[in-house]
């Protein structure tokens, strides 16, 4: 188990740029997939470029408040989920696409036979459709994370995250098999 | 459809991200916050030497017609003294802010919450900014009655004074409710939407 990540408060000293951006590099050569889930899981279409931006931001920026004392990954994944469930599409965007989203019927069954592609667009489709604290849940608990390392992520009970994850495990299933959910 | 068939589109190749396209993305962002780095530098040079030309010229405006003489001049001064006050206040605040929510890292859920208190304090912000224009709209009057009596300005303070200063304050606080209204407001009721989630 990965214990709760003590993070500085937000005065943490700024490092020197050279090393900041070796840090940066790094990590995102090395985390290249955290990024990758969260983006799809959040945006589709072209906000997935502005969620990327967002989320570079985000890592950019904290970058100083890391302190080694949990893994990068969880802290990346504690930093990208946070901006992507608190990043605001640009407001147009956003309607436009809520009244689409409105006309649309949810996306197409793509059947047992066809391509990884297709059903990966399937699931993460599915995956935009569920509520942010959902969204990022399933996305934690596909990457392979553990019942208390999410509860450490989002400041949970790991009995809650087990809860929740069911449900939310239930809910894709069925829309995978094109029986929609409430 | 199973779990671990869910498991299985998810570890698929196709869930994998191009090296070279995160290089691309990555490269890109950098360039943009080397131009913004250098746009800040610019703008905070800019407004930083349009503070003190202002502060300057006010300085020589009010002590330049001869020795400041309190008993007389005191509206001249208070209106000096309440941007330096509201200063105060602002970071009075945000030091609170900063103890209150000494680890918003800690999670996701403890960094919602400081977003909210961010947000709660950028809307007192706005309305503490308000009052200061209504407080300076209020004083000018005075000051300019008392910079006439003291012999320190005459005819020519009065369109600046009554006609340009209160069509500036107004335009500034119409920018104020507009992003009261179309950014804080929003947000707020974004974030208190994601608490609701939490337990």
């Amino acid at each position: 188990m990965t214990p709760p990540a003590k993070q500085p408060p937000p005065s943490a000293p700024p490092l020197p740029p050279q090393r900041q951006q070796r840090q940066f590099e790094e990590w995102l050569r090395d985390h290249a997939a955290i990024l990758h889930h969260t983006v799809n899981g959040f945006a589709d279409g072209d906000d997935r470029h502005d969620l990327m931006q967002e989320l570079l931001l985000a890592v950019w920026k904290s970058i100083p408040a890391f302190r080694q004392e949990s893994l990068v990954s969880t802290f990346l994944y504690r930093v990208t989920h946070n901006a992507a469930m608190t990043w605001r599409r640009k407001q147009r965007t956003y309607e436009r696409k809520i009244e689409k989203f409105r006309l649309e019927p949810p996306a197409e069954d793509p059947g047992e036979t066809a391509p990884d592609a297709a059903k990966l667009a399937r699931l993460y489709a599915e995956i935009r459709r569920l509520p942010p604290l959902e969204r990022s849940l399933i996305l934690l608990s596909l990457d392979g994370m553990s019942y208390s390392e999410m509860a450490a992520i989002h400041g949970l009970t790991g009995s809650h995250v087990g809860v929740r994850l069911s449900r939310i495990r239930q809910k894709l299933t069925q829309a995978m098999k094109g029986q929609h959910y409430e | 459809m199973n779990n671990n068939e869910l498991e299985n589109i998810w570890n698929s190749p196709a869930n994998r991200p191009e090296p070279a396209a995160v290089t691309a993305q990555m490269e890109q962002y950098l360039k943009r916050l080397r131009g913004r780095h250098r746009g800040f530098v610019i703008i905070t040079s800019l407004a930083g030497l349009w503070l003190a030309v202002i502060l300057i010229r006010l300085g020589y405006f009010v002590a330049g017609g001869g020795a400041l003489r309190l008993s007389q001049e005191w509206g001249a001064v208070g209106m000096l003294l309440l941007p330096l006050t509201v200063l105060i206040v602002f970071a009075v605040q945000f030091r609170r802010h900063c103890r209150v929510n000494a680890e918003p890292e800690r999670s996701i859920h403890t960094s919602l919450l400081a977003l909210l208190d961010e947000n709660r304090l950028a809307r007192l912000r706005l309305k503490i900014i308000a009052g200061l224009y209504a407080a300076v709209m209020l004083i000018i009057p005075l000051v300019v009655h008392q910079l006439r009596a003291a012999g320190k300005a005459g005819d020519e303070i009065l369109v600046p004074a009554f006609v340009l200063l209160p069509l500036l304050l107004l335009a500034l606080l119409c920018g104020l409710i507009f992003h009261y209204r179309t950014r804080l407001l929003p947000r707020h009721r974004e974030l208190k939407e994601l608490l609701a989630a939490y337990p």
